[in-house]
């Protein structure tokens, strides 16, 4: 036994610690990565993919058709092989839960001045890199703080704080469809409304069996150019378009959102364009919001939609010819009020998330009687 | 000692130069691409390691082989003419170039990517020049050459860091800065070489020359500022640049689109001329709980639509202070017409100072107090969310007085690094507030009062409050209270403050909130790196230090026998002595700004101050060197003072922030402290010289001597810059980050002495 450590063995054992220190599990670890194990482990399968071999399997459920062996992570964060099955990791665990005005997601042409129930999970299939909520649609489940919340709990809270919807919002309801889904149906039984809230990247099949159960949807448009939604978002506008499209002929009350960022797709001819695609392919009863970007995560030292640009947005859109245009989130211009596409009336005041007056009676315009589209009760 | 004129004059360029662009670069690099402390690190660090390379390797492989020194040194000299220039158009046009958005932070390996494009190829010129130099000037093969050159450079750095940082940044933009050098560079290229020289040296002279003469012609018919111009519209593309100036602060630039008016400061957006919905909550969650606010004390933002909302109350005086005054002339110039504008009322009291100098100097005493800054994005503004801030703060307040502040949050989600961003700030602030609540959302707005029961977040409170008083709102009203403050969302807020995890207190030497802001920050590019930041506790960051001292110890004291021992505990301590260095600078404009305030010209004389004793501590040695007969003994004895320095320093900062220094003689306390930085250089200064001729004794080659001692002494800055701000400071604090430099010197110092003691039969 040796009495005293040798030089030799001191830089051996420091060796060993830098080695110690260095070693994956302690470097995931300090990563933070697959920490602590998945919240939900990997007990619900997913509905939509492909096995390929033994080991590795194809999610089919968004177009980023992510081919995964064993062990791999998605493109989405919440979605992993094991032993050629492919789990969701965030059923019913959702890491954001919030009661909402049903203004703030914004839908306006259902039940107006009523609450929603909004939650998330983790992860996202987009990049935009002026996500609000990056810090949970670029985050791994793992590291999230997740509260557990069957179907069951969520059509429960929904009683307890009087909300007549659920929203499926925040981060992108598409990387948790099980789990929207199942809530969903359950909700539709028990005659509770379900919004998606979304950006729409998303497969057609799957986007057929959801269809059949969500009341309404409101679907980013974030722009009407494929370069655009490449760079900025992550995304495609073909696929994008056809999921729009898709979600309205299934019967599906849809609303679209533009988010108008300054430079990057604030071009008025593309504007024009894309009004044109929703009233051709949607109808011009389809509602359109123009919504301010404001300077957040990769963003955030761009400056703010300037006021005359969302103007100029949604005269476009009146030019058009779509009958029902917003403003998000700037009440000092009012533009967040339905009016009569007949007789111009005033049928809906909003301000903020406040509705001060309502004038559609059996979804008719109470003054000359014109049915005004969507879900009024 | 027939030195040139001439080479005198290049080597004096040389040290402009080096300083001059360093400045402007970092400057136009920071505005690119949205820096912080860190990113200030990593700049810092590729500069000095270019330097570390070009004098270094450059230096040791070509200086003592290459017979033709001057034409060499003449034609990098036209190249670094070229390059400076076009480093500041590459920064400006790369972003652009490359498909990367106005406003948008690009990610760090693209960060790193484009600033070592911009930096390294000037510092590497530089860097190599500096061996060059030494060769040229002692063709006599001593050491005292390294020396006076190394003092002509500190000289040249001296003038280059006052006049461009105190005069040139303030009237001239940065291309035309950078032309200057140019012109000097050209000057130096022309005339360094000999009258009589061979053909190929005369076309170097004529193209220095062409070249001076083209940039005369440049400078006189206005492309110069044209291509300032063009290329800062490059530059935001999509967006009228409708100014773009340097004040001493920092860059601050006025956009234009849509008849709106953006404002940032060194490329970070500062606010819009539209914006009701923060200037409102700004001003309404704390001015609608004072019961009556006549004096009102807001730091920022003033010229935003917050000057209004303040107005709205009955107050008799609005003091607002605001360290550039550039903002404000900027603002008074863009802003005059727009409905908010509010800077001319002769209630508003404009202050062109740093808030915590205010703060602690006014004798006044206030109802109101509203700071709107950004994120303790760096140390400096650290300062303004510390217990001694708060402390300050609350020696103003008048009896009912509210204190309000933001920060950025999220609204949906707290992940946990934030949750621990907002718990620091939210913990040291209850510590000397009786109250403290947070109105959650994507900015989190602080309101601190002084007894409890004061505020209140119930929506109908507010609401009930505003209609008393007949202020009209947009936002702060019912619209959208009930859903913003619904209790739902204010105890989701304070859940997860509570279940974040322990936190220390922000403390002006200890800023951890500025660390959590760095772990935000980086989880913008990826939440594995957070993690990452987040691993670094003060126990991991001290076990690690520790180790490596040890490591450092017993590894060099294996080699103890060998024959170049001496030799490597030289260059060890000159590279442990240039991280503790630039380490020193650090933290002494850091305590000199926490301690009495952000005084630029105070700082100037800092920084000066700290060349000036570089400057002598060399001079005199270079003087002595031929006399001193045993180097290693007299470098031992300084590395002493090396080690006890940061002690010293450290009783220092604590000396001066107690209060007989900080209180009554605040301005003597100021004056005194700029000696502590020249002490610092001055040994420094000592120390370089020194060590060349112990190296050079034992091996021959004075552009390879030269080269590996400057290298090595700038390899210890980079470690320095890129270590010290950004980890130790934040993360262990002030306080031990000057022990575990004392530590670092004694390894140094140790091992020298186990040279002494083995032989002392070499020099
Ligand atoms: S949902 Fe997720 S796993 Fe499936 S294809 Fe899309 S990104 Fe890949
Ligand atoms: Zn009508």
């Amino acid at each position: 036994m040796p009495t005293h450590i040798t030089r030799r063995q001191f830089i051996k054992s420091g060796a060993l610690f830098c080695a110690a220190l260095m070693s994956t599990k302690f470097l995931n670890r300090a990563l933070g990565e697959k920490s602590f194990a998945a919240t939900t482990a990997f007990t619900k399968e997913a509905l939509y993919y492909k096995k390929i071999d033994k080991n590795t399997v194809m999610c089919i459920l968004c177009p980023h058709q992510c081919i995964l062996k064993d062990g791999d992570r998605s493109f989405c964060r919440v979605r992993e092989p094991k032993e050629g099955k492919l789990y969701t990791l965030v059923y019913e665990f959702p890491c954001s839960i919030h009661v909402d005005p049903i203004e703030k997601k914004p839908i306006y042409h259902m039940l107006p001045g009523s609450k929603s129930i909004s939650i998330a999970t983790a992860g996202c299939n987009l990049r935009c890199k002026f996500c609000q909520n990056w810090q949970i649609s670029q985050e791994y489940p793992e590291n999230t703080t997740n509260t557990y919340l069957s179907s069951h709990d969520v059509i429960k809270l929904t009683r307890k704080r009087h909300c007549r919807s659920i929203a499926y919002t925040y981060s992108e309801p598409i990387v948790f469809y099980e789990y929207m889904l199942d809530t969903a149906k359950l909700a539709k039984a028990h005659n509770v409304k379900n919004i998606w809230v979304t950006a729409g990247y998303i497969n057609p099949t799957p986007l057929g069996e959801l269809c059949g159960v969500i009341d309404a949807a409101n679907i980013d448009l974030k722009g009407f150019d494929d370069k655009y939604l490449q760079e900025v978002c992550g995304e495609r506008l073909k696929p994008l378009l056809d999921t729009i499209k898709m979600t309205r002929e299934k019967g599906v009350w849809v609303e679209i959102t533009n988010l108008v960022v300054p430079t990057l797709n604030d071009d008025p001819d593309m504007i024009r364009k894309m009004c044109a695609w929703i009233k051709e392919n949607l109808g011009r009863d389809t509602p359109l919001h123009f919504s301010r970007f404001w300077p957040m995560y990769k963003l955030k030292n761009l400056p703010p939609t300037p006021l005359a640009t969302l103007k100029n947005a949604k005269k476009i859109a009146e030019d058009v010819g779509l009958n029902y245009v917003y403003m998000g989130n700037v009440p000092e211009v009012q533009a967040s009020d339905t009016h009569c596409p007949h007789c111009k009336k005033v049928l809906i005041h909003r301000v903020g998330y406040f509705v001060l007056e309502n004038n559609i009676v059996n979804s008719k315009c109470k003054f000359c009687g014109h049915k005004i589209a969507g879900i009024w009760a | 000692m027939g030195v040139k004129k001439t080479t005198i004059y290049s080597l004096l360029v040389i040290g402009i130069t080096a300083i001059s662009s360093q400045i402007i670069l970092i400057r136009e690099l920071f505005t690119a691409f949205y820096g912080n402390e860190l990113s200030f690190g990593f700049i810092l660090a590729l500069w000095l390691l270019g330097g570390a390379v070009g004098s270094g390797f450059l230096g040791s492989i070509f200086a003592d082989k290459i017979d033709r020194k001057l034409p060499l040194f003449s034609a990098v000299q036209v190249l670094l003419s070229i390059l400076i220039p076009s480093s500041i158009i590459f920064v400006r046009i790369t972003r652009t170039l490359f498909g990367v958005g106005v406003g948008e932070i690009i990610g760090l390996p693209a960060f790193l990517a484009n600033s070592g494009l911009a930096l390294f190829p000037i510092s590497l010129g530089l860097g190599f020049l500096f061996v060059l130099g030494c060769k040229i000037i002692s063709e006599s093969s001593s050491a005292v050459g390294i020396g006076r050159v190394y003092t002509l450079e500190a000289i040249g750095a001296m003038i280059g860091g006052t006049v461009t940082s105190l005069v040139l940044i303030r009237y001239f933009g940065a291309l035309q800065i950078a032309f200057m050098l140019s012109f000097l560079n050209l000057l130096s290229a022309a005339f360094i070489l000999p009258r009589q020289s061979a053909q190929n040296e005369k076309y170097l002279k004529t193209i220095s020359l062409l070249l001076i003469f083209l940039l005369a012609v440049f400078a006189i018919s206005g492309k110069i500022e044209l291509m300032d111009k063009k290329s800062l519209e490059f530059k935001w593309a999509g967006f009228k640049v409708l100014k773009s100036t340097d004040s001493i602060y920092g860059r601050i630039t006025v956009t234009e689109k849509d008849t709106q008016f953006n404002f940032f400061n060194n490329g970070l957006f500062l606010f819009s001329s539209h914006d009701p919905l923060s200037s409102e909550e700004a001003v309404h969650f704390s001015l609608i709980f004072c019961p009556d606010p006549k004096d009102v004390l807001l730091i920022g933002g003033g010229s935003t639509q917050i000057m209004q909302e303040i107005l709205k109350y009955p107050v008799s005086t609005v003091d607002y202070v605001e360290l550039d005054p550039l903002v404000i002339s900027l603002s008074k110039e863009f802003l005059k017409n727009e409905p908010f504008y509010r800077l001319d009322d002769p209630r508003v009291n404009i202050i062109n100072e740093d808030g915590r100098h205010f703060i602690q100097d006014t004798e006044k005493s206030y109802d109101a107090v509203i700071i709107n800054l950004p994120n303790p994005y760096t140390a400096q503004i650290n300062r303004f969310y510390t217990e001694e801030f708060f402390k300050e703060v609350k020696k103003i307040l008048s009896e009912n007085a509210v204190v309000s502040f933001s920060v950025g949050s999220s609204e949906n989600y707290l992940s946990r690094e934030q949750s621990l961003f907002l718990k620091t700030i939210f913990e040291t602030a209850r510590a000397e507030f009786q109250e403290v609540k947070i109105v959650p959302g994507d900015t989190a707005y602080f309101i601190l009062a002084n007894k409890k029961g004061v505020i209140s977040l119930n929506p109908e409170d507010i609401i009930k409050r505003l209609e008393q008083r007949g202020i009209k709102t947009i936002y702060v009203r019912d619209y959208y209270l009930f859903s913003k403050l619904s209790d739902e969302r204010i105890d989701y807020l304070y859940r997860a403050i509570n279940q974040a995890g322990g936190v220390r207190k922000n403390m002006d030497f200890y800023p951890v909130s500025y660390f959590y802001d760095m772990v935000l920050w980086s989880t913008y590019f990826s939440f594995q790196l957070s993690k990452f930041f987040m691993f670094f506790t003060r126990k991991v960051l001290l076990c690690g230090t520790f180790f490596f001292f040890a490591l450092l110890f017993i590894v060099f004291l294996t080699r103890r026998r060998t024959k170049n021992f001496r030799r490597e505990a030289t260059l060890l301590a000159l590279g442990t002595t240039g991280l503790s260095e630039i380490s020193f600078e650090i933290l002494i404009v850091l305590a000199f700004q926490i301690i009495y305030g952000y005084l630029y010209y105070k700082i100037g004389i800092i920084i000066t101050s700290f060349m000036f004793g570089l400057y002598l501590g060399s001079l005199y040695i270079t003087r002595k060197l031929t006399t001193i007969s045993r180097p290693y003994k007299t470098y031992t004895i300084v590395q002493v003072f090396v080690f006890i320095y940061p002690l010293i320093l450290l009783l220092a900062f604590k000396v001066f922030a107690s209060s007989p220094f900080g209180g009554v003689s605040r301005g003597l306390g100021a004056n005194i402290f700029a000696v502590l930085p020249f002490i610092a250089g001055f040994v420094g200064g000592i120390q370089y010289p020194l060590a060349n001729k112990i190296c050079f004794g034992s091996s021959g080659a004075i552009g390879k001597t030269a080269g590996i001692t400057y290298a090595v002494d700038l390899l210890g800055s980079f470690v320095g810059a890129l270590l010290l701000s950004s980890f130790f400071v934040p993360i262990v604090g002030i306080s031990t980050t000057c022990i575990l430099l004392a530590g670092l010197n004694l390894v140094s110092l140790a091992l020298l002495l186990a040279g002494v003691k083995r032989n002392s039969a070499s020099p």
